[in-house]
């Protein structure tokens, strides 16, 4: 029996292949997963900017695919990624057991959105707490 | 003195993790992940952030992860 777990992969493209050889590579890697895998979804989050210069360029284009395969997948999916072309970075993580509870708190979370309002100020509450501490602790 | 404030004085930290019962911290929530993160782009210590130790070793992982899709900076400037 093969065992089947649920990955998670990122690429980021560079956009120097331009608005066609993105789609491109988008579909070739659709096509390459489907044929190993299940695709379960895919998320284009667009053209982002880097957190620090890949090769000297500042902007990637991420795409975001998530599919259940056999544990041998994975490794090849990386072997292709790294002798492609115009892909700079890639990611494949294995999604921890029970991913299918998480994905189903991750929507709920999606709905959620109109809290921040709500919960932006308590979360930025931990890092502005260390300087009040610091202060406390030199007021003793 | 002032290096070991007396416990009972000190404010309790809680991990935030564990608070908004996060179980598995996500590598995409960049917005969460920066404020575990120092000015110069060094991940901040439990001692710090008062994170718990099985939530900070995840978050350690996450930021790692991130750093790699350049999603996060290694250092700054």
């Amino acid at each position: 029996m093969a065992l089947k777990a649920n990955y998670e992969t990122v690429m980021v493209i560079s956009m120097k292949q331009g608005e066609e050889g993105i789609q491109a590579l988008i579909e070739k890697f659709k096509a390459l997963i489907e044929s190993h895998a299940t695709l379960k979804s895919v998320d284009e989050w667009g053209k982002r900017k880097l957190a620090y210069l890949i090769n000297k360029e500042s902007e990637g284009y991420y795409v975001l695919m998530n599919f259940e395969s056999e544990a041998e997948f994975p490794a090849e999916l990386d072997r292709i990624y790294r002798i492609t072309d115009g892909i700079m970075r890639s990611l494949i993580i294995r999604k921890p057991d029970g991913a299918e509870a998480e994905e189903a708190k991750e929507e709920p979370k999606a709905e959620a959105v109109e809290e921040p309002a709500e919960e932006a100020p308590v979360e930025e509450a931990p890092a502005e707490e260390a300087p009040a501490e610091a202060a406390e602790e030199a007021a003793e | 003195m002032a290096d070991r404030p007396m416990n009972n004085r000190r404010r309790r930290k809680v991990c935030g993790f564990c608070v908004d019962k996060i179980e598995h911290i996500d590598y995409k929530d960049i917005a969460r992940l920066r404020r575990y993160m120092s000015e110069r782009a060094k991940i901040l210590p439990r001692r710090v952030t008062g994170t718990c130790a099985a939530h900070q070793r995840d978050l350690t992982v996450a930021i790692k992860r991130a750093r790699h899709l350049a999603l996060l900076p290694y250092t700054s400037d």
